[in-house]
């Protein structure tokens, strides 16, 4: 997935001779938590709502209004900015946001600001790959970290006629180990799980359960 | 007039079947009716022979295009594609030959079941075949071909303009009943259910609420992984009567899956007949207190046929009966069956304490289940009382 299919295009920003008061107004009332400094189409810096807060007169003295409305953006402005290009992938952007501890990335290409992408989209597009989109049970299959086991708990599967609608593999709790979490299209599983187990992987969840014949005389 | 519950079913049940090794398997009902038998349960009068519901019928919830599909699919005349579009092309729900008619005698049980109700016959009824909660209106799911409850609540609201109550204690989520009523306030769903983040369907989180005008009316209670008596009880018991009291219904419709067992070979909850004992015995007594004794029993779920479902739902029939089993089973049930079994029967109506090994995180799940009420239910009375106050 890349940054171009989940980014917000339409972007709230200032130019750098805007107020601290004026960006202070378009997060309240925009409902967003960054604003880029642009200028001629460049993100030249940028203020997050906490940095704006920062140096808001207390609710309690107001007659330091004065300071917000006089203060240039561009004094205050965080600088240089981290920006993130349309081609990136999502799971790119999502480390940058992790490892700088930052709430967004303006997404640039040709220099020019054409988007934001927020730890909020990186969210929603992990709860899309991991969703529920439509009916199915979960499978976490304990595997070893080498070739070929996601082939055969993916062949068991298909063998046991089930469509896999999302599939993630997460580190093990030992080393060199991995978890397969699996949805798939399947009310009884029981047959899927028995072909795991006698492949020899390990269910986490759920544990196999007996299979009788309903009934031998018939 | 004789006024005992009645209790719907016959061999012509047995048609909606989907292959000897399929899960969903008649043999069910055939034990538990059995078993009902043996206990000297039935009087006259009381077992009544499933009605087929009509065409008209099923189109006051499916659209005829599904219909005719499921027809063409009943005599081996629908192109896959098609079959799987509808549902129907899975393992899990294949078509199967004389699909149409045996889903039109299930549905027709539920139906008649509430006919019989409303038309003062009776106060109670169990149509044990019925309970295909997982039917959408335009797609079959989870061995469940059309929904004969949505097609009882349809006619209900149609013909008496009631306010109806459906609660599912089945498993699996009630997500085929709920999304048909999802943008209506005049269907009151309930569903308790086993995660979905574990369990087919996936869906019956807390935030799933209902939509629109119907915005209130969908409650559910997703159950953790491992769910014991204690817990499951707890849960059912502080859910009903707060949810019935603020929406105050007309008629209380059950779904009475009973794969919520430890034994159960699909689940993974871990609850015991002592369960069982209780979700009819809170049904009967809120029927009795909000609904003029208005109740309408679905089957459902079940899949250790042998061991489970023809106690559970002995259980029901009993209560129904407002009769007080003996603990043994019958002998003569047994003789009958234990030779066909493959698991040896239970020789006790009841399952005992400590029936299985103790559950390690049992805290942790009976305390997860608790926030999880909480915000279900709080929400959901206050939901509901500001909507009707409207």
């Amino acid at each position: 997935m890349l940054v171009e299919e989940i980014m917000e295009r339409n972007v709230y920003f200032v130019g750098p001779e805007a107020t601290a008061s004026e960006a202070l107004l378009i997060t309240q009332e925009k409902r967003v938590r960054h604003v880029p400094i642009v200028e001629s189409g460049k993100v030249i810096g940028i203020l997050s709502d906490r940095d704006l807060r920062d140096i808001s007169p207390s609710t309690l003295s107001p007659e330091q209004d004065d300071l917000l409305a006089t203060t240039k953006v561009k004094d205050i402005m965080r600088k240089p900015v981290i920006t993130v290009h349309p081609l990136d992938a999502m799971e790119d952007a999502a480390r940058i946001i992790y490892e700088h501890k930052i709430g967004c990335l303006p997404v640039v290409q040709n220099d020019q600001l054409v988007g934001i992408i927020t730890s909020t989209d990186i969210l929603h597009a992990i709860v899309l790959v991991m969703g529920v989109a439509q009916p199915g049970s979960h499978l976490e299959i304990d595997v070893p970290d080498q070739p070929g086991a996601l082939l055969e708990v993916t062949r068991i599967i298909k063998e046991g006629g089930a469509n896999i609608i999302s599939i993630y593999i997460t580190p093990g709790k030992e080393e060199k180990r991995k978890t397969i979490v699996l949805r798939v299209s399947a009310f009884d599983t029981r047959m899927i799980i028995h072909a795991i187990v006698a492949a020899g992987y390990k269910m986490i969840f759920p544990q196999p359960k007996p299979i009788y014949e309903e009934r031998p005389n018939e | 007039m004789n006024k005992l519950p009645k209790l719907i079913y016959s061999k012509a049940l047995h048609d909606y079947k989907f292959g000897p090794d399929h899960p969903f398997n008649p043999l069910r009902l055939e034990l538990t009716v059995d078993l009902i038998e043996k206990y000297g349960l039935i009087q006259e009068g009381q077992m009544v022979e499933p009605q087929s519901c009509a065409i008209e019928d099923l189109l006051m919830v499916h659209p005829e295009n599904f219909i005719k599909v499921i027809e063409k699919a009943s005599q081996g005349k629908e192109s896959p594609d098609l079959l799987q579009t509808y549902g129907l092309g899975t393992d899990d729900t294949p078509a199967f030959s004389g699909m149409l008619e045996a889903t039109q005698k299930v549905v027709g049980s539920a139906l008649s079941g509430a006919k019989m109700i409303m038309e003062g016959q009776t106060d109670h009824v169990f149509a044990i075949g019925g309970g295909l909660h997982h039917a959408h209106r335009n797609k079959a799911s989870g061995f469940c071909v059309l929904n004969d409850a949505a097609v009882a609540i349809a006619y209900l609201q149609r013909n008496y303009g009631l306010n109806v109550a459906y609660i599912d204690t089945d498993a699996h989520h009630g997500d085929g009943v709920q999304f048909i009523f999802y943008d209506d306030p005049t269907v009151l769903t309930i569903s308790i259910h086993e995660t979905g983040r574990y369990l087919f369907p996936g869906t019956g989180q807390v935030e799933e609420r209902g939509r629109f005008e119907g915005y209130g009316f969908s409650v559910n209670i997703p159950l953790e992984a491992y769910t014991e008596d204690d817990s499951f009880i707890e849960v059912y018991e502080q859910t009903m009567e707060p949810i019935l009291e603020a929406f105050q219904p007309d008629i209380l419709i059950t779904q009475n899956g009973c794969d919520a067992h430890y034994l159960d070979p699909l689940t993974h909850l871990a609850i015991t007949t002592k369960s069982f004992e209780v979700i009819p015995r809170l049904a009967h007594r809120l029927a009795h207190k909000y609904c003029k004794g208005r109740w309408l029993a679905l089957g459902g779920g079940g899949y250790d046929h042998w061991r489970v479902v023809p106690r559970a739902w002995t259980l029901i029939w009993a209560e129904m009966n407002e009769i007080e089993l003996p603990d043994e089973i019958p002998v003569e049930w047994l003789q009958r069956w234990q030779k066909e079994s493959p698991v040896a029967l239970p020789l006790r109506l009841r399952d005992g304490a400590n029936e299985f090994p103790p559950i390690p995180r049992r805290e942790i799940i009976t305390d997860k289940n608790r926030v999880t009420l909480r915000r279900s239910i709080r929400d959901a009375v206050e939901l509901i009382m500001s909507r009707r106050a409207c």
